[in-house]
This record gives structure tokens, C-alpha cells and sequence, in this order.
């Protein structure tokens, strides 16, 4: 084509200029394809290092809960307990969409003894079951894992390291030696003197029905992945979580007592001090009046919120390939429809700050992108202007001659677009390379929280995939269009008599 | 009958606050196959005169007829179009385009006209053909800035004809040449006309050339002088 052999001469005669607008494009393809490539490297981290490692997609609290932020606030109040627990199970087995679901606890804790009050965030669980659930997401460190019933609990490695430095002991998992090599440097620096624990004394946060109780350590843990970010969070076994939280289920407070204690419980102030059932001799009061009082009150009971098991929320994992939001959707619906007493929540609403720092990083990433974008386009359109006004007298005279304005703007898209898929071609090439590059060096975050979060895990994986190359190919056209529309509108305004009168 | 019909044309510039007058009222009528050449002094109104007869200027008022049809109410479209089929252009500073050779400069016109649905081989043909006719056969691959003057306004002619236009129009076709050269491009030009009849207009100020003409329009402060 006639405009296509023009623009490619074009750009070769004024090849500094196209030079100038290529490595614009160049760059800013490059940079933009490095961004979206941690952009959706952080989005899938996340997704696999917290969401499919921990919180689950989708949160199912109590319809009684007033806040979403439920997941990771130490101080926050107490969750409600959920209602028709059976009930909810029989539901989400049944749902295509829900790959896998698991109830939990979660609630602030006190920590008695040492220097002064101090707090841990504890979810209570059947472990073996979360390590099912999330396919092994936590590697024991020291100790062991809490296996069926036992009761303990499960420390962060970096979570004890903080406990060190508020509290003053280190945690040692009950029944194993000190492990040096583990010590942090401050515990290092106070090894002679260093005071070690194997259990701590919990007291459930902010429940009327609360009680404390020492727990053992059973094992120190690492998360896989963004174990900094998430080194507060300690494992209790659902019963002790269940006891200090005072939750009782059925079972547990609604018990038979032995025939003495019986008659004690019911038994009046006269009976104790008269000469009722202490009496020395024969026993007080008939016989019968006894079997009768046995009988009509044989089951004491407390007036205690409980449910046939006591968990606060269910994590929700979906099947591959569901969308979120319309999953979150769809599992609104399934609540409504079989009147279940649950509010359906995302993790990023659930789990808070995490997610509303690691939005505001991502966030940060696409602005500066569309900062760039901006600046390139800025650039590019005003040295293209400028390159159509200094080929006044090759438009004017090409209008002069028959071409219309149409030829003229096809020539100079030609050109420009010519530049975008050369250069900005190469530059996205050359993002992926890079990306390929980065992802393979394994750049670690450092223990840094922030950084865990801007790379979704503990390394910098930088991904672009299919998508993220189509996002860098509309990018790339969008500044192109974007930049190109002026300097075309200015090529198509000069007359055959501007480039006269130029002379 | 009269290919170009102008009555009462009048252009005008504002400048600041007056206006400069370019052409002040000319009426002028120019019959197919005729040879004119239009004089003046600089700054008379030759080249707006020009631009206006070839459709690359708008008259501020008057009536301009391009093969009896008013144009001066054409959109640029169609002008675009005007210039294209029916009227060929030889600008006083050459006016090539940089980056083709003398063969595709010359082609370039055939090349937007979709209408006719030329061949590829027609067109370079009749661009050969041309070449040839003004002596450039042996530059024929060779790019603007590898020609002398006179070879780039042979170009140009070439490329002005290459449409077989009704009219040629140009302007000041010698002033950058060397008197010989500029002698050999109006004789060029005679000839197209004697043997295509095609209507030449050209302006100039330079009596010696005024002997090929066939009428002579002087213009003067940009008023018809004879």
C-alpha cells in the first residue's frame, strides 16, 4: 500500500525522531508489562499463599456479626457463635461451586504471667483437618503438629520471637530441648539467663463465660508463605479454644450427676446444717422423698449460649475457575433460599487490613503505570505534533496534488503504529524476558511485611501469562490511539497553501 | 469554450487590524488548450490568482468556474478531488515528495485515483512514458535530493501531467532554474500543450519567456492590467 511504503520511509528519513517515539514506546511498554506482571503476581500470591493457604475465598460468620473485618484483629471484639452449624454443613456439601469448606474459631487471647498483659490472635481448629483443607500450608519448625484430640497449641516462629521480646521467655514445644539455632539474636544475646516456657496460661478475650487456662506449646510453625504477615496468628485445639472462650457445646453442659451429688445439688441450707445429709447415723429424710427428687431432677442445667458444636466461621475454598464476586453471589443466594443464619463474605472483606493494604499496593502499581502512560503519551503526542508541523510542505503538498485527508491520516497512523508494534512490541517482548528473569532469580522479601505483600508471597514472582501480554498489547494501543489523536488532527488541517505559503 | 471562468474574484487578508487586498476584483475567462501566461510584478497577485484557479486557495468573494461548475461552494473533498482528476500542479520550489524515487513521485497521483481502477502496470507505464518525455530515464530510481533542479522541475511537470489533467497550472515553473534549463521546461511545456492540448497557465515576471504564450493576463496590485 501507497500510505504504508510512504510511513516506512518516513520514519527511516527522520530517524532520530522516530527513535525518540520508539524508545518511549519502548520503554513504557516494558515498564508497564514488568508492573502488570507484579501486579498479577501479587494478585495470584495472594491467592495462593493467603487465600487458598488460609483465610478461603469466601467467609461465612454469624447473621448476628455487625463488623466484616473478621479475621485478623487481636483485639476485636469476640465472634459470634454460629447457629445451626449441622444445618449450614448440610448446605455447603451440596454446593457445586465450594470445592471444600472448614469451620473455625477466631479470638483475641490474654496472656498471663510475664512482663505485663499481653494479647495473641488464636484460631481454634481440627488442625489435621486445616492442613487437609488448605493443603499443608504450615511446616512445623520445632515440636509437632497437634494431632486428633491433643490439646496445645501451635506458635509462629516469628510470632515467638515477638512473645521473646514483650514477654521475656522463649517458648519451647513441650517435651523437646532448647533449640539454639533457632534463637532469635536478642534471645542469643541473654542465652545464660534465658528463660524458656513450654505452655502458657490463656485466658479467652472479652467473653462473659471466659476462664484461663495453661496451654501447652506442642509445636513452633511457619506458614510456607507470607509467614511474617502472618506470624500473630496462633493454632489452639477447637476444645481448649472452646473452654477458655467458655463455649460448651450440648454434650458438655448437660450431663448426668452421680446420685450423692445429686442430693447435694438440690439439697436447702437446713439439709447441710440441720440434721439433714450430713448427719452421722442413718440417712436423713425417707428414702422415697430422695428417689422422688432423683427423678424429677436428674439433669441440671446452665443457661449458656451453645449449639451442637461451638465454631465461630466456615472457610470456604471454591473449585478452580469460579469467579468470586459471582460466587460470593451465588452463596448469598444459597443462604437466603435455605434460611441459614450466616453473612456471606469475601476474604478481601473479611480479612481487612491485609487485604485493603495489599489492594492499596496493587493500587499503587496500576497508578504509577497509569502515570507513566500518561507521561508517554504527553511525550509522544507532542513530538509527533511537532513532526507534523515540520512536514507541512510533504502534507500540503501531497493534498495538493489529489491525497485526501484521509490518506494523510492513514499514513501518519501508519507511522506511528509502525513505531508502537516495533518498539513497543519489542518492549513487551522484552517485560516478559524480564519477568521470566525476575520470577527465576527468587528475590526474597526479607521477613519484610510490606514486601511479602507487593510480592504475594515470600519471593518476587512476577507473572504475565496470556492475559497479562493482551493487557500490555490494549496498553500499548490505548497510548498509541491516545497520543496519535491530536498529532493527526493537526496533519489533517494543513492546507496545500500552508505549504506554499512556507516558501 | 471556456475552461476557467472567473468574475469579480476578490481575496482578501486580514492582517491585525487592516486587511490586505491580494486580488482586488479580476474577471477572466481561459479557453481549453490555451497557453497563458499571467505577469506581474512580486507581490501583484500572481501565485493567489493561481491558487485560486487551482482550487488550493478560496476566493473571499466572486464566482470561480472549473469546467462551467461553480467551485468556489465545493467541499474540500470534493476540491481534493478537482485537483486530483482535472488539475495538475508545478510549484515554483519543486515539491516532491522526499522520501520516493523520480518514478514513484510521478506515480503518486495515479495511485489515489481508486476511481479509474488503473492497473499497476498502466500506472507505471504512463509514469514511464513521462519520464522519459522530460529526459529523466536515466534517473529514474533516483530520490529528489540525488537531483539538480532543473531535474526535480521535470519531475514535478511530469508528475502535473501524469493525470493527463485539463489544466496545468504553474507557478513560476523557471524562477529556480538557470535561463537554459528554464528555456528546455517551456518548451517541454509547449509541446504537452500543442500535442495534449492541455491548458497552461503559468505566472511569471520574466519577459524573455513571455514569447510561448499565447495570451499574456498582466496583473498589477492585484487588479487585472490588460
Amino acid at each position: 500500500m501507497l500510505y504504508m511504503k510512504i510511513a516506512w520511509r518516513s520514519l527511516l528519513r527522520h530517524r532520530a525522531k522516530s527513535i525518540i517515539i520508539g524508545t518511549i514506546l519502548f520503554l513504557a511498554s516494558l515498564i508497564m508489562i514488568i508492573g502488570d506482571a507484579t501486579a498479577i503476581g501479587m494478585r495470584r500470591g495472594m491467592e495462593k499463599n493467603l487465600v487458598e493457604s488460609f483465610t478461603g475465598h469466601i467467609i461465612l460468620v454469624s447473621n448476628e456479626e455487625t463488623k466484616d473485618n473478621v479475621l485478623f484483629t487481636p483485639m476485636a471484639k469476640p465472634l459470634k457463635i454460629l447457629k445451626d452449624w449441622e444445618k449450614i454443613k448440610g448446605v455447603l456439601s451440596k454446593q457445586d461451586f465450594i470445592k471444600d469448606f472448614l469451620p473455625m474459631t477466631r479470638g483475641g487471647v490474654a496472656i498471663l504471667g510475664g512482663q505485663g498483659m499481653n494479647f495473641m490472635l488464636t484460631f481454634g481448629c481440627n488442625f489435621e483437618d486445616f492442613q487437609r483443607v488448605f493443603g499443608n500450608p504450615i511446616n512445623v519448625v520445632e515440636g509437632k503438629f497437634l494431632n486428633g484430640t491433643e490439646h496445645g497449641m501451635l506458635v509462629n516462629v516469628d510470632g515467638r520471637k515477638n512473645q521473646y521480646k514483650n514477654q521475656g521467655y522463649w517458648l519451647v514445644p513441650t517435651g523437646t530441648q532448647l533449640n539454639k539455632a533457632n534463637l532469635s539474636d536478642e534471645a542469643k544475646k541473654d542465652l545464660p539467663n534465658l528463660i524458656t516456657r513450654d505452655s502458657l496460661a490463656l485466658e479467652g478475650f472479652g467473653e462473659v463465660n471466659s476462664t484461663n487456662k495453661d496451654v501447652p506449646v506442642t509445636g513452633v510453625v511457619r506458614f510456607r508463605s507470607l509467614n511474617s504477615s502472618l506470624q500473630e496468628i496462633t493454632f489452639l485445639d477447637i476444645e481448649t479454644y472452646r473452654e477458655i472462650f467458655g463455649y460448651y457445646t450440648a454434650r458438655d453442659i448437660v450431663q448426668t450427676l452421680p446420685a450423692s451429688e445429686q442430693k447435694l445439688m438440690t439439697a436447702s441450707e437446713d439439709d447441710l446444717f440441720g440434721g439433714g445429709i450430713y448427719s452421722s447415723g442413718a440417712p436423713a429424710g425417707s428414702i422415697g422423698d430422695l428417689e422422688k427428687t432423683i427423678k424429677t431432677e436428674t439433669k441440671v442445667t446452665r443457661t449458656i449460649d451453645f449449639d451442637t458444636a461451638a465454631w465461630n466461621y466456615v472457610s470456604i475454598l471454591l473449585r478452580p475457575g469460579e469467579n468470586l464476586n459471582a460466587a460470593v453471589a451465588k452463596m448469598k443466594q444459597v443462604a437466603k433460599d435455605n434460611d441459614l443464619p450466616v453473612k456471606v463474605l469475601s476474604w478481601k472483606t473479611a480479612s481487612g487490613q491485609v487485604a485493603s493494604t495489599a489492594d492499596v499496593l496493587q493500587s499503587v502499581v496500576v497508578v504509577f503505570v497509569v502515570l507513566l502512560f500518561f507521561v508517554a503519551i504527553i511525550i509522544i503526542m507532542n513530538t509527533l505534533s511537532m513532526n507534523a508541523l515540520e512536514r507541512t510542505e510533504e502534507f500540503g503538498m501531497m493534498r495538493a496534488v489529489g491525497a485526501r485527508k484521509g490518506f494523510i491520516t492513514r499514513m501518519f497512523l501508519a507511522e506511528t503504529f509502525s513505531l508502537a508494534v516495533v518498539f513497543g512490541g519489542g518492549g513487551i517482548l522484552l517485560g516478559e524476558i524480564v519477568a521470566v528473569i525476575l520470577r527465576n532469580v527468587h528475590i526474597g522479601s526479607g521477613g519484610n511485611q510490606i514486601m511479602e505483600l507487593i510480592f504475594g508471597g515470600d519471593t518476587f514472582r512476577p507473572i504475565l501469562g496470556f492475559s497479562g501480554m493482551m493487557i500490555g498489547v490494549v496498553g500499548l494501543a490505548v497510548v498509541t490511539v491516545l497520543a496519535v489523536i491530536y498529532p493527526v488532527l493537526v496533519a489533517r488541517k494543513i492546507r496545500p497553501l500552508d505549504a506554499i505559503n512556507r516558501h | 469554450m471556456n475552461v476557467i471562468e472567473l468574475k469579480g474574484v476578490k481575496k482578501d487578508y486580514p492582517l491585525g487590524a487592516t486587511t490586505v487586498h491580494g486580488v482586488r476584483g479580476v474577471d477572466l475567462a481561459i479557453e481549453e488548450g490555451d497557453f497563458i501566461s499571467i505577469i506581474g510584478p512580486s507581490g501583484s497577485g500572481k501565485t493567489t490568482l493561481l491558487n485560486i484557479i487551482g482550487c488550493i486557495d478560496h476566493a473571499t468573494e466572486g464566482s470561480v468556474k472549473i469546467h462551467g461548475k461553480e467551485v468556489t461552494t465545493h467541499s474540500d473533498r470534493e476540491l481534493t478531488d478537482l485537483r486530483l482528476h482535472t488539475i495538475g500542479f508545478i510549484f515554483q520550489t519543486f515539491n516532491l515528495i522526499p522520501v520516493l524515487s523520480t518514478r514513484e513521485n510521478v506515480e503518486f497521483p495515479l495511485l489515489l485515483m481508486k476511481k479509474e481502477h488503473l492497473s499497476r502496470r498502466e500506472i507505471r507505464s504512463r509514469a514511464e512514458k513521462l519520464i522519459e518525455e522530460v529526459g529523466l530515464k536515466d534517473q529514474i530510481n533516483q530520490k529528489p535530493f540525488e537531483l539538480s533542479g532543473g531535474q526535480r522541475q521535470r519531475v514535478a511537470i511530469a508528475r502535473a501531467l501524469v493525470t493527463r489533467p485539463a489544466i496545468v497550472l504553474a507557478d513560476e515553473p523557471t524562477a529556480n532554474l538557470d535561463s537554459e534549463t528554464g528555456d528546455k521546461i517551456l518548451r517541454l511545456m509547449k509541446e504537452l500543450n500543442e500535442i495534449e492540448k492541455t491548458t497552461f497557465i503559468f505566472s511569471t515576471h520574466d519577459p524573455d519567456i513571455l514569447k510561448y504564450a499565447h495570451g499574456v493576463v498582466k496583473i498589477k496590485d492585484g487588479l487585472m492590467a490588460s
